[in-house]
């Protein structure tokens, strides 16, 4: 690691060096990236990607639907983009954007925490399978075994459910300073006995599936994980500009990560506050505008340190909202929503079905794409890992220019 | 050390060690334990401990924060009211209350992040504070009329002509019967009872002319239903008697309710009506509480993680700074991630959250500021009687703050950790707990405590 026995003594780092992980085998350039981000509280996919020549539209959404001109036309095609979505849509002109329309769980459920839990797990029957979806099917993959660095949650406290595997969840990382442990400065020479000490209460490997069990196993990957991290992203140096707030920054930690050498495949991470039940046009525009230039920056910022050709940024909602506007200036819980996939290996244009205003499924877009067979594209095409096993037999589409 | 014998006890409960059972039962009905607190607890004995949980008339101890309400503290701010939220738990004669208070603001969960007003944040939570212990029925009625739930759940813009289901729905899902009971259909029946519930002046109030007055069916019941109607009808409805017991037992005991542990609580809500104070009475009392299924089975929340570590070291520190520790943690207090509240359990254990509770650990334990600042004394656990030796010093610390239990190997490292000196090029010398061993190794040993795996749990 370049570091003499009295640097890591001086850094108090000894017991935690022990711990270090070792780099991936793989030539960390031989991986393609996905990052995950998901759209919480339901996205409206009516206001994301309108139908706006249909006069149905505004009819059903007097106060809600996008004016003429906060719409950026889609070549070919009736819709419009919401025009807070310029840099989306600039990298859809160039063909690098996938747009997936209607997509949804098979049988509406409009509870947040129940279709959530089903798009995360991809399994209709959510509680019989803890594990996520990318957990699952990182698994498929030898050396992500004992390599949790294989994928990363990003920001808050907790890991998403997507990135649960079997036998535990993928470590989570709100920033690369918080991620280390603090030495008493007053002692600084009990530093490394403090951190032996630290590794050897966590250090029982023995599972009888009880919580101190799992805290000790996490802990261990934690402060594993913790020197590799510190050491990796070093190097990095960005001079591209993110949205301001949290979700700007979240996005900046996963370029810095990706430009690293620890082979990290998977992302995930969250924007939330889609729940737009009342006053919904400024809240959505405000959030659609974040994740537009967000993953513009992302991926403009990838380019600039070589890796943007291994990157997809795919994003997900556990539904769209009812057609009708409600009373309150915004929309309740409907069903069939978009997602988004972006990057140079995306195959761009638009796919799925449409809505037809005159033919909503009970008030809503219908759920007319199953979202499995987003995601069996995605693991077939980008990940090279086999759809079957984790979200059944799902017929697939073609997303990626390459397979 | 001077250790109160238990007070005679006719709980059907002799298997657990009474110190131990009664560190547990401070750490479920409150926050912990702080020195001294347990001789005396024990003095007073278990079932009468209980009975004044529950029953607790005398003062609380919190005059002198709620004092600076308007002044020093301006609930206009949301930290304001963490702050004075963080004081009262860490500081009050009446545990259970604020404890009580946490488990419906989980339940009730209403984020300030939409409310966007830290005053009815305030309000809501005194509903929990005064109300948490009495009928649920009643508890429902009011939290539904509180002016931050109908903001959170855009019930107070729910109108006849456009009924908004937000709160219709998350008040059978979340709130009452849980899945199952009732169909989409009752969903959107509901949300017509509940059209003309406003926020006038930041109260509640009834607007007749945007209310539905027409009939509607709601679990299998017709009539011209209002919103208290619709309230009766689930509060009332078996599924939540059986749902809300089960989620006391699994806040308050373990996660894996046995249908036999379970049964009585049901029986002693519907014998009181509801009330979570009886329900409560019959769980703390129930051999299952004191059990080994129960002791330790749970992952502390960061709320009960630095409250109780405040307490159990007996130090000060300032209560502002406390709430975007737990927050960085992953519980921002008044800012539950949704209507779902906190998923807690596992769910709080990450690696980054695991980072956050290390690194707490060492700032609190380093606290060195002057008495009366930010200061905690590492001395304080041992009550007044001083450690004689290294192994009185480890069987006294892990006795103080985890019931005396702690595996072999670790026990091993953590003595290990104390005969290595603090500066390595220093003659060994035999031990003396002098100001240099406190100040050093003993805040040491007790971040390394906080930060074990056996600590995290409850």
């Amino acid at each position: 690691m370049g570091l003499t026995r009295r640097d890591l003594l001086k850094s108090g780092a000894a017991g935690i060096a022990a711990l270090s992980l070792p780099l991936p085998a793989l030539a960390a350039d031989a991986r393609r990236i996905l990052v995950v981000v998901q759209l919480a509280g339901g996205n409206d996919g009516l206001n994301t990607l309108a139908p706006i020549s249909d006069p149905a539209y505004r009819k059903l959404r007097p106060s809600v639907a996008l004016a003429a001109n906060e719409a950026l036309p889609m070549r070919d095609t009736p819709l419009v983009l919401n025009s807070v979505m310029g840099k989306l849509h600039a990298l859809f002109e160039r063909g690098q954007v996938a747009i997936v329309q209607g997509v949804g769980t098979p049988s509406v459920n409009r509870s947040h925490f129940e279709s959530t839990a089903i798009w995360q797990t991809a399994r209709l029957d959510p509680h019989r399978e803890p594990a996520g979806w990318l957990g699952r099917a990182l698994e498929q993959r030898a050396d992500a075994i004992g390599q949790p660095l294989t994928a990363l949650g990003i920001g808050g406290a907790g890991t998403s459910p997507v990135l649960v595997g079997a036998r535990a969840p993928y470590p989570s990382l709100a920033s690369l300073e918080a991620f280390a442990v603090q030495p008493d400065r007053r002692f600084p020479q009990d530093a490394p006995a403090l951190n032996r000490a630290l590794a050897a209460v966590h250090a029982d490997p023995k599972d009888d599936g009880s919580p101190a069990a799992y805290i000790r196993r996490v802990a261990r990957t934690a402060l594993g994980a913790s020197a590799s991290l510190a050491s990796a992203t070093q190097g990095y140096r960005s001079m591209i500009e993110y949205p301001r707030g949290p979700f700007g920054d979240q996005l900046r930690l996963v370029a810095q990560l990706c430009a690293s050498p620890l082979g990290t495949t998977a992302f995930h991470l969250t924007l939330g506050g889609f729940d737009t039940h009342a006053n919904q046009k400024g809240q959505q525009a405000n959030l659609l505008r974040q994740l537009s230039d967000g993953v513009a920056a992302l991926l403009e910022d990838a380019e600039a340190h070589g890796f943007v050709e291994r990157l997809a940024v795919l994003t997900y909602s556990e539904f769209g909202r009812r057609a009708q506007e409600n009373a309150s200036g915004g929309t309740d819980h409907g069903a069939g929503s978009v997602a988004f996939l972006a990057g140079p290996g995306v195959q761009g244009g638009l796919y799925g079905k449409t809505v037809d205003l005159g033919a909503l499924a009970d008030g809503d877009v219908p759920s007319s794409l199953d979202f499995r067979a987003l995601y069996a594209s995605v693991l077939q095409s980008w990940l090279g890992l086999k759809p079957a096993p984790v979200v059944g037999p799902t017929p697939t589409l073609r997303l990626f220019r390459t397979a | 050390m001077a250790r109160a014998g238990p007070a005679s006890d006719r709980t059907p409960m002799a298997g657990m060690d009474p110190r131990k059972r009664m560190a547990h039962l401070l750490r479920r009905a409150g926050f912990g334990v702080a020195p001294r607190e347990l001789d005396r607890r024990l003095a007073v004995g278990f079932e009468r401990t209980v009975h004044e949980l529950l029953e607790f008339e005398g003062d609380d101890g919190l005059a002198e924060v709620d004092r600076l309400i308007g002044g020093i503290l301006d609930f206009n701010a949301i930290d304001d009211v963490r702050t004075w939220w963080v004081y009262r738990m860490v500081h009050t004669r009446r545990p259970l209350v604020e404890k009580v208070a946490f488990f419906w603001h989980g339940h009730f969960a209403t984020a300030v992040g939409k409310v966007g007003n830290a005053q009815w944040m305030a309000q809501q939570n005194q509903i929990f504070r005064e109300h948490g212990l009495g009928r649920f029925g009643d508890l429902l009625q009011r939290v539904a009329r509180d002016p931050a739930m109908l903001g959170y759940l855009d019930g107070s813009s729910n109108r006849k002509a456009h009924p908004n289901e937000n709160f219709a729905r998350e008040v059978m899902e979340l709130f009452t019967t849980g899945l199952g009971p009732y169909a989409e259909k009752d969903v959107q029946e509901a949300a017509r009872a509940f059209t003309g519930w406003q926020v006038k002046d930041g109260a509640f109030a009834f607007n007749p002319a945007e209310h539905d007055d027409g009939s509607k069916a709601v679990l299998g019941r017709t009539g011209r239903f209002d919103g208290s109607d619709v309230l009766r009808i689930l509060s009332e409805h078996p599924a939540t008697g059986q749902r809300i017991c089960r989620k006391l037992f699994s806040f308050f005991a373990h996660d894996d309710p046995p249908a036999k542990a379970l049964q009585p609580l049901v029986q002693a809500w519907n014998d009181s009506g509801g009330s979570i104070r009886e329900v409560l009475r019959t769980l703390f009392l129930s051999a299952e509480f004191s059990s080994p299924r129960a002791w330790r089975a749970k992952i502390k929340s960061p709320a009960e993680y630095v409250i109780g570590t405040i307490r159990a070291l007996g130090g000060t520190v300032t209560p502002r700074a406390m709430a975007p520790l737990m927050a960085r943690m992953g519980q921002d207090l008044f800012n539950p991630p949704s209507v779902k509240g906190w998923d807690g359990g596992r769910a709080w254990i990450s690696t980054s959250s695991l980072f956050e509770r290390f690194n707490f650990a060492a700032a609190v334990t380093g606290q060195r500021g002057p008495e009366g600042t930010s200061h905690v004394d590492p001395e304080s656990i041992f009550e007044g009687v001083l450690p004689t030796s290294l192994d009185d010093v480890l069987e006294r610390t892990v006795a103080h703050l985890l019931d005396g239990e702690l595996p072999a190997d670790a026990r091993a490292a953590l003595r290990g950790y104390l005969e290595v000196p603090d500066d390595p090029k220093a003659k060994a010398v035999p031990f003396a707990f002098d100001h240099r061993f406190a100040d050093g190794k003993l805040r040491g040993l007790l971040h390394l405590v906080l930060s074990s795996p056996e600590y995290q749990l409850s």
